[in-house]
């Protein structure tokens, strides 16, 4: 089997909230975009893919404007953003799979009883790959990091590591959601 | 025999049961803010109505006895600020985290220095506990991040143009005063 840097890395991170970090230390993230980083991926994400994510409590939605807020996607700069990609799962599953999971979490007890599904952000992974800091550099790099359970399944990493660059692709990636699908 | 309630007796009392009116809410801070006195207990459902911004209460008799006060907007930033700490650890997902107390006083501490005339912010937390307040307009995105240790950093990004970026990082909560924001926050006023 050739070399894989990029699922050797995901492998050795798998438990790591924090891998994000890692992956910014590395020389060239975005190189890794074309290999895959799962064996149950059904391949590097594709340009023109679209790619939703669940947003799971209210207080990432601005009331006013019905938009997301800034932190709304702020895993990308640690654990990853969880996203799903519509080439290999339907929309109404990733509605469902979003209550489902709400639904496990409320099971918890009294400190997750508001948790719902209130939306899902639609995102282009054209439009990510395209923000870019104000070295024009990338500021993010998307990683097909399917499971067994969800092949569908990709993760938005920042892959940019000052504070300056973070809050200019942060605000650009709020910027980038093309539309945000309330329940 | 009770004798029968008037139509006027009757008007009077659906006067006090309806809801108080929705407080059309000010766009702009016109004096300084006092943080308030009374804390919510942890609800979000206020969060989600867009008009009212009293706080949820438990039923009319509560409603009566203990109103609480319909505020403008410097007052729902800052109680929604203090919403934030009361959530619990794994609000957002079993990694998420809290803000600490610190954070959330230096924000409304930061909150009550801005110049009068400037747009008010509005507050925002991650799943990692962080705070800030921010700015979207037409024309300019900025926000402020809490750091820390009385710190904070400030960002600014023009949308159209150079789009030219701004950053003032590590400045010191108690260091500056009004006309610091007025000096870094200058692209808002006509924003």
């Amino acid at each position: 089997m050739p070399a894989n840097p990029c699922r050797d890395f995901f492998a050795l991170n798998a438990t790591n909230r924090d891998f994000v970090k890692g992956l910014q230390k590395t020389p060239n993230p975005v190189a890794w975009e074309t290999l895959s980083a799962s064996d149950h991926s059904p391949g590097p994400v594709q340009p023109g893919e679209l790619l939703y994510r669940q947003v799971m409590h209210p207080i990432h939605v601005d009331v006013e404007t019905r938009s997301l807020k800034p932190t709304a996607f702020d895993d990308a700069a640690n654990k990853g953003l969880s996203v799903e990609r519509l080439s290999h799962v339907a929309l109404a599953d990733i509605q469902q799979a979003g209550r489902d999971r709400a639904a496990a979490q409320r099971k918890l007890g009294v400190s997750h009883a508001d948790r719902k599904l209130h939306a899902v952000a639609e995102l282009s992974a054209d439009e990510i790959r395209a923000i870019l800091d104000e070295n024009q550099q990338r500021g993010f790099a998307i990683f097909d990091t399917a499971n067994c359970e969800n092949r569908a399944h990709a993760d938005i990493c920042q892959v940019v590591s000052t504070r300056k660059s973070g809050r200019s692709v942060r605000s650009q990636l709020i910027e980038a959601v093309r539309s945000l699908i309330e329940e | 025999m009770m004798e029968p309630i008037s139509i006027s007796t009757l008007a009077l009392i659906a006067g006090f049961m309806v809801a108080p009116t929705p407080t059309r809410l000010r766009e702009w801070q016109v004096k300084a803010y006092e943080p308030p006195a009374p804390k919510i207990a942890a609800a979000t459902d206020w969060l989600i109505n867009p008009n009212v911004i009293t706080a949820p209460s438990q039923d009319m008799a509560a409603t009566f006895a203990n109103q609480m006060p319909v505020l403008d907007r410097m007052g729902a930033i800052a109680l929604e600020m203090e919403l934030y700490g009361s959530l619990d650890a794994g609000w957002d997902g079993p990694d998420s985290q809290v803000p600490s107390q610190e954070n959330i006083q230096d924000a409304l501490t930061l909150l009550a220095k801005l110049p009068a005339g400037l747009p008010l912010p509005k507050p925002m937390l991650s799943s990692t506990g962080s705070i800030g307040l921010y700015w979207d307009t037409q024309k300019v995105f900025a926000d402020i991040a809490l750091e820390g240790n009385g710190r904070f950093s400030l960002f600014t990004r023009l949308k159209s143009g150079d789009r030219t970026e701004t950053f003032a990082d590590d400045v010191k909560v108690g260091g500056i005063e009004t006309g610091w924001f007025a000096q870094n926050l200058a692209v808002l006023f006509d924003a």
